[in-house]
Protein backbone atom coordinates (compact mmCIF):
# COMPACT_ATOMS: atom_id res chain seq x y z
CA UNK A 1 0.00 0.00 0.00
CA UNK A 2 1.34 3.43 -0.68
CA UNK A 3 2.96 4.86 2.02
CA UNK A 4 1.92 8.55 0.72
CA UNK A 5 -1.42 7.96 0.81
CA UNK A 6 -1.53 6.40 3.94
CA UNK A 7 0.38 9.24 5.71
CA UNK A 8 -2.40 11.58 3.72
CA UNK A 9 -5.10 9.53 4.68
CA UNK A 10 -3.87 10.08 8.09
CA UNK A 11 -3.42 13.63 7.93
CA UNK A 12 -7.40 14.70 6.14
CA UNK A 13 -8.39 12.15 9.08
CA UNK A 14 -6.65 14.18 11.51
CA UNK A 15 -8.25 17.96 10.75
CA UNK A 16 -11.55 18.77 8.63
CA UNK A 17 -9.87 22.34 8.79
CA UNK A 18 -6.87 20.98 6.82
CA UNK A 19 -8.46 18.84 4.30
CA UNK A 20 -10.56 21.33 2.93
CA UNK A 21 -7.40 23.67 2.72
CA UNK A 22 -5.12 20.86 0.95
CA UNK A 23 -8.13 20.27 -1.32
CA UNK A 24 -8.75 23.42 -2.60
CA UNK A 25 -5.39 24.24 -3.11
CA UNK A 26 -5.15 20.93 -5.23
CA UNK A 27 -8.12 21.97 -6.93
CA UNK A 28 -6.96 25.70 -7.83
CA UNK A 29 -3.46 24.39 -8.70
CA UNK A 30 -4.42 21.84 -11.08
CA UNK A 31 -6.88 23.75 -12.99
CA UNK A 32 -4.44 26.72 -13.34
CA UNK A 33 -1.32 24.28 -14.09
CA UNK A 34 -3.74 22.60 -17.18
CA UNK A 35 -4.76 26.00 -18.49
CA UNK A 36 -1.33 27.15 -18.57
CA UNK A 37 0.29 23.67 -19.86
CA UNK A 38 -2.55 23.67 -22.73
CA UNK A 39 -2.09 26.83 -23.58
CA UNK A 40 1.88 26.93 -24.03
CA UNK A 41 1.08 23.20 -26.10
CA UNK A 42 -1.18 24.74 -28.23
CA UNK A 43 0.90 27.67 -28.82
CA UNK A 44 -1.02 30.08 -27.78
CA UNK A 45 0.07 33.29 -25.89
CA UNK A 46 -1.90 34.77 -23.42
CA UNK A 47 -2.91 37.87 -25.11
CA UNK A 48 -3.98 35.18 -28.13
CA UNK A 49 -6.25 32.89 -25.77
CA UNK A 50 -7.88 36.68 -24.23
CA UNK A 51 -8.80 37.54 -27.69
CA UNK A 52 -9.94 33.92 -28.55
CA UNK A 53 -12.24 33.64 -25.81
CA UNK A 54 -13.50 37.63 -25.77
CA UNK A 55 -11.40 38.65 -22.79
CA UNK A 56 -7.76 40.24 -22.79
CA UNK A 57 -4.29 39.33 -21.76
CA UNK A 58 -4.44 40.73 -18.22
CA UNK A 59 -7.74 38.43 -17.68
CA UNK A 60 -6.26 35.62 -18.56
CA UNK A 61 -3.45 36.24 -16.83
CA UNK A 62 -5.38 36.39 -13.56
CA UNK A 63 -7.13 32.99 -14.59
CA UNK A 64 -3.82 31.60 -14.81
CA UNK A 65 -2.83 32.78 -10.99
CA UNK A 66 -3.75 29.99 -8.39
CA UNK A 67 -5.01 32.14 -6.07
CA UNK A 68 -7.62 33.41 -7.69
CA UNK A 69 -10.10 30.79 -7.08
CA UNK A 70 -13.21 32.65 -8.31
CA UNK A 71 -13.16 31.33 -11.63
CA UNK A 72 -16.59 31.14 -13.17
CA UNK A 73 -17.54 27.88 -15.23
CA UNK A 74 -18.66 30.15 -18.34
CA UNK A 75 -15.55 31.10 -18.84
CA UNK A 76 -13.39 28.46 -18.33
CA UNK A 77 -15.83 26.50 -20.85
CA UNK A 78 -14.94 28.87 -23.22
CA UNK A 79 -10.89 28.26 -22.23
CA UNK A 80 -11.43 24.85 -22.89
CA UNK A 81 -13.22 25.05 -25.55
CA UNK A 82 -10.55 26.87 -27.10
CA UNK A 83 -8.71 24.14 -26.34
CA UNK A 84 -10.68 21.62 -28.90
CA UNK A 85 -11.43 20.14 -25.28
CA UNK A 86 -14.62 20.27 -23.20
CA UNK A 87 -15.40 21.00 -19.39
CA UNK A 88 -16.27 18.60 -16.65
CA UNK A 89 -17.03 19.98 -13.55
CA UNK A 90 -17.40 17.37 -10.67
CA UNK A 91 -17.83 16.76 -6.65
CA UNK A 92 -15.31 14.11 -5.57
CA UNK A 93 -14.92 12.48 -2.91
CA UNK A 94 -11.43 13.10 -0.66
CA UNK A 95 -10.54 9.22 -1.09
CA UNK A 96 -10.11 10.31 -4.88
CA UNK A 97 -7.88 13.26 -3.73
CA UNK A 98 -5.23 10.57 -2.18
CA UNK A 99 -5.04 8.74 -6.10
CA UNK A 100 -4.96 12.08 -7.74
CA UNK A 101 -2.29 13.63 -5.67
CA UNK A 102 -0.17 10.64 -5.44
CA UNK A 103 -0.56 10.44 -9.55
CA UNK A 104 0.05 14.11 -10.36
CA UNK A 105 1.80 15.02 -13.23
CA UNK A 106 2.09 17.62 -16.38
CA UNK A 107 1.82 15.22 -18.79
CA UNK A 108 -1.22 13.91 -17.02
CA UNK A 109 -2.77 17.42 -17.11
CA UNK A 110 -2.47 17.55 -21.12
CA UNK A 111 -5.29 17.11 -23.19
CA UNK A 112 -5.33 16.44 -26.78
CA UNK A 113 -7.49 18.52 -28.79
CA UNK A 114 -10.75 17.14 -30.65
CA UNK A 115 -8.47 16.62 -34.51
CA UNK A 116 -6.07 15.05 -32.49
CA UNK A 117 -7.86 13.17 -30.34
CA UNK A 118 -6.65 9.27 -31.04
CA UNK A 119 -9.66 7.64 -29.19
CA UNK A 120 -12.09 9.59 -31.71
CA UNK A 121 -10.19 8.75 -34.11
CA UNK A 122 -10.32 5.22 -33.45
CA UNK A 123 -13.89 5.43 -33.07
CA UNK A 124 -13.97 7.23 -36.98
CA UNK A 125 -12.28 4.52 -37.91
CA UNK A 126 -13.68 1.10 -40.06
CA UNK A 127 -15.56 -0.59 -37.60
CA UNK A 128 -14.03 -3.97 -38.03
CA UNK A 129 -10.74 -2.55 -38.07
CA UNK A 130 -11.16 -0.30 -35.11
CA UNK A 131 -9.63 -3.05 -32.88
CA UNK A 132 -7.32 -5.16 -35.28
CA UNK A 133 -5.20 -2.40 -36.16
CA UNK A 134 -5.38 0.01 -33.38
CA UNK A 135 -1.68 -0.18 -32.86
CA UNK A 136 -0.98 1.28 -36.20
CA UNK A 137 -0.31 4.66 -35.69
CA UNK A 138 2.04 3.84 -33.38
CA UNK A 139 3.80 0.99 -34.96
CA UNK A 140 4.30 3.34 -37.86
CA UNK A 141 5.78 6.08 -35.97
CA UNK A 142 8.18 3.07 -33.61
CA UNK A 143 8.97 1.68 -37.57
CA UNK A 144 10.36 4.74 -38.67
CA UNK A 145 12.12 5.83 -35.66
CA UNK A 146 14.08 2.42 -34.88
CA UNK A 147 14.79 2.30 -38.89
CA UNK A 148 16.65 5.86 -38.82
CA UNK A 149 20.27 5.31 -38.15
CA UNK A 150 20.97 8.29 -36.70
CA UNK A 151 17.86 8.59 -34.10
CA UNK A 152 17.54 11.20 -31.57
CA UNK A 153 16.53 9.43 -28.19
CA UNK A 154 14.14 12.28 -27.33
CA UNK A 155 11.43 10.26 -29.08
CA UNK A 156 11.82 7.34 -27.08
CA UNK A 157 11.63 9.14 -23.70
CA UNK A 158 8.47 11.23 -24.68
CA UNK A 159 6.98 7.59 -25.76
CA UNK A 160 7.81 6.28 -22.21
CA UNK A 161 6.19 9.05 -20.51
CA UNK A 162 3.10 8.81 -22.46
CA UNK A 163 3.94 11.50 -24.57
CA UNK A 164 3.05 11.36 -28.21
CA UNK A 165 2.45 7.73 -28.60
CA UNK A 166 -0.27 7.48 -30.89
CA UNK A 167 -3.64 5.70 -29.75
CA UNK A 168 -2.31 5.01 -26.18
CA UNK A 169 -5.28 4.87 -23.65
CA UNK A 170 -5.17 5.97 -20.17
CA UNK A 171 -5.00 2.67 -18.30
CA UNK A 172 -2.42 0.75 -20.14
CA UNK A 173 1.24 0.51 -19.13
CA UNK A 174 3.97 3.06 -21.94
CA UNK A 175 6.23 -0.10 -22.46
CA UNK A 176 3.37 -2.43 -23.15
CA UNK A 177 1.90 0.18 -26.13
CA UNK A 178 5.40 -0.42 -27.76
CA UNK A 179 5.58 -4.13 -27.20
CA UNK A 180 2.12 -4.75 -28.21
CA UNK A 181 2.52 -2.36 -31.48
CA UNK A 182 5.82 -4.14 -32.59
CA UNK A 183 5.54 -7.69 -31.69
CA UNK A 184 2.84 -7.85 -34.41
CA UNK A 185 5.85 -7.04 -36.81
CA UNK A 186 7.35 -9.39 -39.56
CA UNK A 187 10.83 -7.90 -38.50
CA UNK A 188 9.92 -8.17 -34.87
CA UNK A 189 13.38 -10.07 -34.37
CA UNK A 190 15.29 -7.38 -35.80
CA UNK A 191 13.20 -4.03 -34.14
CA UNK A 192 13.64 -5.77 -31.03
CA UNK A 193 18.07 -5.70 -31.27
CA UNK A 194 17.70 -1.80 -32.41
CA UNK A 195 14.92 -1.23 -29.54
CA UNK A 196 17.41 -2.77 -26.96
CA UNK A 197 20.96 -0.91 -28.37
CA UNK A 198 18.42 2.41 -28.47
CA UNK A 199 17.58 1.55 -24.52
CA UNK A 200 21.07 0.47 -23.73
CA UNK A 201 22.06 3.73 -25.28
CA UNK A 202 19.59 5.39 -23.06
CA UNK A 203 20.67 4.22 -19.69
CA UNK A 204 24.53 4.71 -20.71
CA UNK A 205 24.41 7.76 -21.80
CA UNK A 206 21.66 9.73 -20.30
CA UNK A 207 22.19 7.92 -17.25
CA UNK A 208 18.80 8.56 -16.38
CA UNK A 209 18.69 6.94 -13.32
CA UNK A 210 21.05 9.78 -12.07
CA UNK A 211 19.42 12.73 -14.12
CA UNK A 212 16.14 12.58 -14.75
CA UNK A 213 14.68 13.59 -17.75
CA UNK A 214 11.04 14.61 -18.67
CA UNK A 215 7.73 15.73 -17.04
CA UNK A 216 7.51 11.84 -15.38
CA UNK A 217 10.91 10.53 -14.79
CA UNK A 218 10.20 7.97 -12.29
CA UNK A 219 7.48 6.45 -14.92
CA UNK A 220 10.39 6.65 -17.47
CA UNK A 221 12.59 4.34 -15.37
CA UNK A 222 10.27 2.31 -14.67
CA UNK A 223 9.16 1.98 -18.06
CA UNK A 224 12.56 1.27 -19.43
CA UNK A 225 13.58 -1.06 -17.41
CA UNK A 226 9.70 -3.13 -18.17
CA UNK A 227 10.99 -2.96 -21.95
CA UNK A 228 14.29 -4.03 -20.80
CA UNK A 229 12.45 -6.91 -18.94
CA UNK A 230 10.67 -7.65 -21.78
CA UNK A 231 12.73 -7.45 -25.08
CA UNK A 232 15.29 -10.40 -23.31
CA UNK A 233 18.07 -8.79 -25.04
CA UNK A 234 21.00 -10.22 -22.40
CA UNK A 235 23.95 -9.43 -24.29
CA UNK A 236 23.21 -6.02 -25.38
CA UNK A 237 21.54 -4.82 -21.99
CA UNK A 238 23.02 -6.42 -18.95
CA UNK A 239 26.37 -4.46 -19.41
CA UNK A 240 24.25 -1.13 -19.46
CA UNK A 241 21.88 -2.40 -16.41
CA UNK A 242 25.06 -3.32 -14.19
CA UNK A 243 26.02 0.17 -13.44
CA UNK A 244 22.73 1.68 -12.84
CA UNK A 245 22.50 -1.20 -9.80
CA UNK A 246 25.87 -0.21 -9.02
CA UNK A 247 25.16 3.27 -8.47
CA UNK A 248 21.87 2.81 -6.60
CA UNK A 249 23.47 0.19 -3.91
CA UNK A 250 26.32 3.21 -4.08
CA UNK A 251 23.48 5.98 -3.00
CA UNK A 252 22.11 3.76 -0.55
CA UNK A 253 25.06 3.13 1.74
CA UNK A 254 25.93 6.43 1.21
CA UNK A 255 22.73 8.34 1.87
CA UNK A 256 20.96 5.89 3.50
CA UNK A 257 18.12 5.78 0.61
CA UNK A 258 18.20 4.86 -2.50
CA UNK A 259 17.69 7.65 -5.54
CA UNK A 260 14.76 5.62 -7.66
CA UNK A 261 11.39 4.74 -6.03
CA UNK A 262 10.30 1.42 -5.22
CA UNK A 263 8.28 1.04 -8.69
CA UNK A 264 11.38 2.02 -10.74
CA UNK A 265 13.67 -0.41 -8.67
CA UNK A 266 11.11 -3.19 -9.02
CA UNK A 267 11.43 -3.09 -12.24
CA UNK A 268 15.13 -2.52 -12.63
CA UNK A 269 15.05 -5.97 -10.60
CA UNK A 270 12.43 -7.57 -13.01
CA UNK A 271 14.98 -6.04 -16.08
CA UNK A 272 17.90 -7.76 -14.20
CA UNK A 273 16.89 -11.11 -13.67
CA UNK A 274 16.05 -11.79 -17.74
CA UNK A 275 18.86 -9.51 -19.20
CA UNK A 276 21.55 -12.04 -17.57
CA UNK A 277 24.53 -12.88 -19.91
CA UNK A 278 27.05 -13.51 -16.87
CA UNK A 279 27.20 -15.11 -13.35
CA UNK A 280 27.36 -10.99 -11.82
CA UNK A 281 24.10 -10.95 -9.84
CA UNK A 282 24.15 -14.34 -8.92
CA UNK A 283 24.66 -13.45 -5.03
CA UNK A 284 21.98 -10.76 -5.54
CA UNK A 285 19.56 -13.87 -6.67
CA UNK A 286 21.33 -15.45 -3.30
CA UNK A 287 20.29 -12.84 -0.87
CA UNK A 288 16.77 -12.84 -1.79
CA UNK A 289 16.69 -16.38 -0.74
CA UNK A 290 18.79 -16.34 2.13
CA UNK A 291 17.27 -12.94 3.31
CA UNK A 292 14.14 -13.92 2.35
CA UNK A 293 14.88 -9.87 0.71
CA UNK A 294 17.38 -7.65 -0.61
CA UNK A 295 19.00 -4.87 0.73
CA UNK A 296 18.22 -2.31 -1.78
CA UNK A 297 15.66 -3.88 -4.50
CA UNK A 298 12.28 -5.05 -4.01
CA UNK A 299 11.17 -8.60 -3.34
CA UNK A 300 11.34 -11.64 -1.41
CA UNK A 301 12.94 -15.02 -1.73
CA UNK A 302 11.10 -15.50 -4.83
CA UNK A 303 13.04 -12.87 -6.40
CA UNK A 304 15.96 -14.76 -6.01
CA UNK A 305 14.82 -18.12 -7.65
CA UNK A 306 12.92 -16.08 -10.82
CA UNK A 307 16.54 -14.57 -10.40
CA UNK A 308 18.96 -17.58 -10.52
CA UNK A 309 15.94 -19.67 -12.82
CA UNK A 310 17.26 -17.18 -15.42
CA UNK A 311 20.54 -17.49 -14.84
CA UNK A 312 21.97 -19.19 -18.15
CA UNK A 313 19.56 -21.72 -18.56
CA UNK A 314 20.09 -24.79 -19.57
CA UNK A 315 18.80 -28.40 -18.67
CA UNK A 316 21.64 -30.23 -18.64
CA UNK A 317 23.87 -27.31 -17.04
CA UNK A 318 25.22 -29.08 -13.73
CA UNK A 319 25.77 -25.93 -12.57
CA UNK A 320 22.59 -24.49 -13.55
CA UNK A 321 20.85 -27.19 -11.34
CA UNK A 322 23.69 -26.70 -8.31
CA UNK A 323 22.43 -23.27 -7.96
CA UNK A 324 18.86 -23.81 -7.39
CA UNK A 325 19.31 -26.83 -5.25
CA UNK A 326 21.80 -24.86 -2.94
CA UNK A 327 19.30 -22.27 -3.15
CA UNK A 328 16.32 -25.20 -1.95
CA UNK A 329 18.89 -25.39 0.73
CA UNK A 330 19.29 -22.10 1.60
CA UNK A 331 15.68 -21.67 2.69
CA UNK A 332 15.36 -24.83 4.37
CA UNK A 333 18.35 -23.95 6.52
CA UNK A 334 17.58 -20.48 7.36
CA UNK A 335 13.64 -21.90 8.30
CA UNK A 336 15.44 -24.23 10.18
CA UNK A 337 17.28 -20.93 12.43
CA UNK A 338 14.09 -19.23 12.41
CA UNK A 339 12.63 -22.50 14.39
CA UNK A 340 10.17 -23.02 11.13
CA UNK A 341 11.16 -26.55 10.56
CA UNK A 342 7.53 -28.12 12.21
CA UNK A 343 4.35 -28.85 11.12
CA UNK A 344 2.09 -26.08 11.73
CA UNK A 345 4.58 -23.19 11.53
CA UNK A 346 3.04 -20.40 9.23
CA UNK A 347 4.10 -19.86 6.96
CA UNK A 348 4.43 -24.01 6.21
CA UNK A 349 7.95 -24.53 5.53
CA UNK A 350 7.33 -27.51 2.58
CA UNK A 351 4.33 -25.63 1.05
CA UNK A 352 6.70 -22.90 1.23
CA UNK A 353 9.54 -24.59 -0.89
CA UNK A 354 6.85 -26.35 -3.11
CA UNK A 355 5.83 -23.04 -4.31
CA UNK A 356 9.38 -22.22 -4.97
CA UNK A 357 10.01 -25.74 -6.64
CA UNK A 358 6.90 -25.35 -8.55
CA UNK A 359 8.01 -22.10 -10.38
CA UNK A 360 10.95 -23.70 -11.56
CA UNK A 361 9.47 -26.78 -12.92
CA UNK A 362 6.67 -24.65 -14.42
CA UNK A 363 9.28 -22.16 -15.98
CA UNK A 364 10.83 -25.70 -17.77
CA UNK A 365 7.35 -26.95 -18.19
CA UNK A 366 9.52 -29.94 -18.78
CA UNK A 367 9.86 -33.04 -16.27
CA UNK A 368 13.23 -33.18 -17.01
CA UNK A 369 13.61 -30.35 -14.95
CA UNK A 370 12.88 -32.20 -11.96
CA UNK A 371 15.44 -34.80 -12.57
CA UNK A 372 17.93 -31.77 -13.03
CA UNK A 373 16.92 -30.56 -9.95
CA UNK A 374 17.19 -33.71 -7.56
CA UNK A 375 20.43 -34.75 -8.76
CA UNK A 376 21.72 -31.51 -7.90
CA UNK A 377 20.29 -32.18 -4.88
CA UNK A 378 22.09 -35.26 -3.25
CA UNK A 379 25.41 -32.68 -2.85
CA UNK A 380 23.70 -29.72 -1.74
CA UNK A 381 22.27 -32.03 0.75
CA UNK A 382 18.78 -31.22 1.20
CA UNK A 383 17.13 -32.26 4.42
CA UNK A 384 13.71 -34.25 3.51
CA UNK A 385 10.78 -30.90 4.10
CA UNK A 386 12.78 -29.98 0.68
CA UNK A 387 12.94 -33.67 -0.71
CA UNK A 388 8.89 -33.82 0.41
CA UNK A 389 8.31 -30.23 -1.15
CA UNK A 390 10.13 -31.58 -4.67
CA UNK A 391 7.88 -34.86 -4.13
CA UNK A 392 4.84 -32.85 -4.06
CA UNK A 393 5.44 -30.38 -6.92
CA UNK A 394 5.88 -33.57 -8.53
CA UNK A 395 2.71 -35.52 -7.72
CA UNK A 396 0.95 -31.98 -8.64
CA UNK A 397 2.09 -31.82 -12.08
CA UNK A 398 1.68 -35.64 -12.54
CA UNK A 399 5.17 -35.71 -13.65
CA UNK A 400 5.76 -38.85 -11.50
CA UNK A 401 5.31 -41.25 -14.22
CA UNK A 402 6.78 -39.23 -17.13
CA UNK A 403 9.78 -39.02 -14.96
CA UNK A 404 10.42 -42.72 -15.03
CA UNK A 405 10.57 -41.70 -18.84
CA UNK A 406 13.26 -39.33 -19.00
CA UNK A 407 16.65 -41.34 -20.27
CA UNK A 408 19.65 -42.03 -17.67
CA UNK A 409 17.71 -40.99 -14.92
CA UNK A 410 19.19 -41.19 -11.28
CA UNK A 411 18.23 -44.86 -11.82
CA UNK A 412 14.36 -45.39 -11.40
CA UNK A 413 14.50 -47.00 -7.63
CA UNK A 414 16.47 -43.52 -6.12
CA UNK A 415 13.50 -41.86 -8.39
CA UNK A 416 10.61 -43.75 -7.22
CA UNK A 417 11.84 -44.13 -3.18
CA UNK A 418 12.71 -40.47 -3.19
CA UNK A 419 8.99 -39.69 -4.59
CA UNK A 420 7.85 -42.33 -1.86
CA UNK A 421 9.73 -40.74 1.33
CA UNK A 422 9.08 -37.87 0.63
CA UNK A 423 5.38 -38.07 0.17
CA UNK A 424 5.44 -39.92 2.73
CA UNK A 425 7.04 -37.14 5.02
CA UNK A 426 4.45 -34.50 3.58
CA UNK A 427 1.63 -36.65 4.98
CA UNK A 428 3.10 -37.37 8.54
CA UNK A 429 3.41 -33.93 8.91
CA UNK A 430 0.33 -32.80 7.41
CA UNK A 431 -1.24 -35.39 9.76
CA UNK A 432 -3.68 -32.81 11.58
CA UNK A 433 -5.09 -31.83 8.20
CA UNK A 434 -5.89 -34.59 6.57
CA UNK A 435 -9.45 -33.35 5.11
CA UNK A 436 -7.24 -31.41 2.38
CA UNK A 437 -7.49 -32.43 -1.35
CA UNK A 438 -3.97 -32.10 -1.64
CA UNK A 439 -3.78 -34.88 1.20
CA UNK A 440 -5.97 -37.19 -0.66
CA UNK A 441 -4.27 -36.45 -4.17
CA UNK A 442 -0.58 -37.10 -2.67
CA UNK A 443 -1.36 -40.08 -0.47
CA UNK A 444 -3.10 -42.07 -3.50
CA UNK A 445 0.15 -41.24 -5.38
CA UNK A 446 2.21 -42.14 -2.69
CA UNK A 447 0.14 -45.55 -3.10
CA UNK A 448 0.58 -45.58 -6.48
CA UNK A 449 4.39 -45.75 -6.20
CA UNK A 450 3.83 -49.03 -3.62
CA UNK A 451 1.25 -50.61 -6.16
CA UNK A 452 3.46 -50.06 -9.14
CA UNK A 453 7.42 -51.41 -8.33
CA UNK A 454 8.30 -49.96 -4.76
CA UNK A 455 7.68 -52.66 -2.90
CA UNK A 456 9.11 -54.98 -5.56
CA UNK A 457 12.36 -52.93 -5.24
CA UNK A 458 12.86 -52.23 -1.55
CA UNK A 459 12.73 -55.85 -1.68
CA UNK A 460 16.09 -56.20 -3.65
CA UNK A 461 16.96 -53.44 -1.78
CA UNK B 1 11.83 15.01 -7.25
CA UNK B 2 13.22 14.57 -3.35
CA UNK B 3 13.05 17.07 -0.24
CA UNK B 4 15.21 17.36 2.02
CA UNK B 5 15.57 20.13 5.10
CA UNK B 6 18.35 21.71 6.70
CA UNK B 7 18.80 20.04 10.01
CA UNK B 8 21.47 21.43 12.51
CA UNK B 9 22.47 18.01 14.19
CA UNK B 10 22.42 16.64 16.50
CA UNK B 11 18.56 17.11 16.55
CA UNK B 12 17.33 20.10 15.15
CA UNK B 13 15.31 20.27 11.64
CA UNK B 14 15.44 24.33 10.96
CA UNK B 15 12.27 24.04 8.97
CA UNK B 16 9.68 21.90 11.12
CA UNK B 17 11.04 24.30 13.87
CA UNK B 18 9.95 27.18 12.02
CA UNK B 19 6.79 25.51 11.04
CA UNK B 20 6.30 25.28 15.63
CA UNK B 21 7.35 28.10 15.99
CA UNK B 22 5.41 30.49 13.39
CA UNK B 23 1.78 28.46 14.74
CA UNK B 24 0.96 27.49 11.26
CA UNK B 25 -2.75 26.47 11.60
CA UNK B 26 -4.42 23.31 10.50
CA UNK B 27 -5.16 25.33 6.72
CA UNK B 28 -1.58 26.70 6.31
CA UNK B 29 -0.36 23.17 6.87
CA UNK B 30 -2.68 21.85 4.44
CA UNK B 31 -1.69 24.39 1.50
CA UNK B 32 1.85 24.23 2.66
CA UNK B 33 2.06 20.29 2.27
CA UNK B 34 -0.30 20.18 -0.85
CA UNK B 35 2.20 22.88 -2.56
CA UNK B 36 5.28 20.79 -1.71
CA UNK B 37 3.35 17.72 -2.57
CA UNK B 38 3.23 18.68 -5.78
CA UNK B 39 6.55 20.30 -6.41
CA UNK B 40 7.69 16.71 -5.42
CA UNK B 41 5.70 15.05 -8.50
CA UNK B 42 6.25 17.81 -11.25
CA UNK B 43 9.79 18.58 -10.42
CA UNK B 44 11.17 21.88 -10.60
CA UNK B 45 11.75 23.03 -13.78
CA UNK B 46 7.80 22.37 -14.13
CA UNK B 47 6.80 23.66 -10.59
CA UNK B 48 9.12 26.93 -11.74
CA UNK B 49 7.35 27.45 -15.14
CA UNK B 50 3.99 27.22 -13.22
CA UNK B 51 5.02 29.77 -10.81
CA UNK B 52 5.32 27.54 -7.79
CA UNK B 53 8.25 28.59 -6.95
CA UNK B 54 9.46 32.38 -7.22
CA UNK B 55 13.24 33.13 -7.80
CA UNK B 56 15.80 32.90 -8.30
CA UNK B 57 16.12 35.68 -5.28
CA UNK B 58 17.83 38.93 -6.34
CA UNK B 59 21.28 38.97 -4.71
CA UNK B 60 20.69 34.80 -4.58
CA UNK B 61 21.19 33.30 -7.32
CA UNK B 62 20.16 29.95 -5.83
CA UNK B 63 17.38 31.01 -3.53
CA UNK B 64 13.84 30.11 -4.53
CA UNK B 65 11.00 31.42 -2.33
CA UNK B 66 7.88 28.68 -2.78
CA UNK B 67 4.71 30.55 -3.17
CA UNK B 68 1.62 29.96 -0.45
CA UNK B 69 -1.07 31.98 0.07
CA UNK B 70 -2.67 30.63 3.35
CA UNK B 71 -3.86 32.59 6.14
CA UNK B 72 -0.70 34.35 6.02
CA UNK B 73 1.92 34.57 3.04
CA UNK B 74 4.06 31.48 3.74
CA UNK B 75 7.15 31.96 2.18
CA UNK B 76 9.99 28.80 2.84
CA UNK B 77 13.29 29.58 1.25
CA UNK B 78 14.83 26.47 -0.61
CA UNK B 79 17.54 25.63 -3.09
CA UNK B 80 17.97 23.32 -6.05
CA UNK B 81 20.40 20.19 -5.06
CA UNK B 82 22.64 21.41 -3.66
CA UNK B 83 24.97 18.28 -4.30
CA UNK B 84 21.90 17.13 -7.33
CA UNK B 85 20.28 19.73 -8.97
CA UNK B 86 18.23 17.30 -11.53
CA UNK B 87 16.50 15.35 -8.88
CA UNK B 88 16.42 17.08 -5.05
CA UNK B 89 15.70 20.31 -3.58
CA UNK B 90 16.56 21.47 0.10
CA UNK B 91 14.24 23.73 2.23
CA UNK B 92 16.60 25.90 3.78
CA UNK B 93 14.55 28.03 6.08
CA UNK B 94 11.25 29.28 6.94
CA UNK B 95 10.01 32.89 5.88
CA UNK B 96 6.87 34.44 5.65
CA UNK B 97 5.79 37.69 3.97
CA UNK B 98 3.79 40.91 4.59
CA UNK B 99 3.15 44.28 2.89
CA UNK B 100 5.77 43.18 0.64
CA UNK B 101 8.37 42.46 3.40
CA UNK B 102 9.92 39.00 4.58
CA UNK B 103 10.26 37.84 7.91
CA UNK B 104 12.41 37.31 8.88
CA UNK B 105 13.83 40.41 6.75
CA UNK B 106 17.36 38.39 5.89
CA UNK B 107 15.71 35.08 5.21
CA UNK B 108 17.10 35.25 1.41
CA UNK B 109 20.83 35.72 3.25
CA UNK B 110 20.41 33.19 6.45
CA UNK B 111 19.00 30.82 3.31
CA UNK B 112 22.27 31.12 0.98
CA UNK B 113 24.34 30.93 4.38
CA UNK B 114 22.83 27.31 5.36
CA UNK B 115 23.26 26.46 1.61
CA UNK B 116 26.81 27.42 1.63
CA UNK B 117 27.45 25.09 5.23
CA UNK B 118 26.11 22.23 3.21
CA UNK B 119 28.54 22.42 0.42
CA UNK B 120 31.37 23.38 2.39
CA UNK B 121 34.03 20.68 2.31
CA UNK B 122 34.73 21.52 5.64
CA UNK B 123 31.08 20.12 7.01
CA UNK B 124 31.28 16.73 4.56
CA UNK B 125 29.76 14.26 6.20
CA UNK B 126 28.36 16.11 8.94
CA UNK B 127 24.47 15.34 9.00
CA UNK B 128 23.06 18.98 7.98
CA UNK B 129 19.84 17.91 6.14
CA UNK B 130 17.32 15.38 6.41
CA UNK B 131 14.20 13.58 4.18
CA UNK B 132 11.54 16.24 4.56
CA UNK B 133 9.36 16.22 7.53
CA UNK B 134 5.62 17.19 6.73
CA UNK B 135 4.21 19.79 8.21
Amino acid sequence: MSDFKRRLAKEFDDSREYREAYAESFANEYITAQMKLIRKRRNLSQAQLGELIESNQGRVSIYEDKEYGRWNIETLRKIAMQFGCWLKVSIEAYGALLGEAERFSAAGLLRPAFEDDPEVRRWLGPAQDAKDDQFAPARGLLRDWLHREDADLQPLCDWLQGIGLPGFPDGEDEFQWILWALESTAEWDKLKAILATRIARLITECEIDVRPVGWRPEVLLRNVFLLAANLKEAATLEGPLDPVYQRESQHKRELGTPRMRREALSALRTAMERNQNSTRWESVWFEFVTRGGHWLLPGTAQAGFDGLMRLSPELSSQAYWGRLAVAVRELEQSAFREGRLVPGCTPDLIEDLKTHIGTIFDFWGDPRSAIGLLRAAIPARWMQTAVAAWACAVFERQWDTPIQMVPDPLGRRLVDSVLFEGSDFWLKWNEPRQDTAAYATVQRAKENIRDDNLRVQWAAV
Amino acid sequence: MKLWDFFHPPDRNEISDWGRNVRLSARERGQLNQKLDMIERLGFDTAHGLDFLAGPLKHHRHTYKLVVHAGRMLRPMLCLGPFDKRSEMTLLCGAIEKDWELDPPDAPARAEAKRQLLIDPKHAGEKLRVPHERF
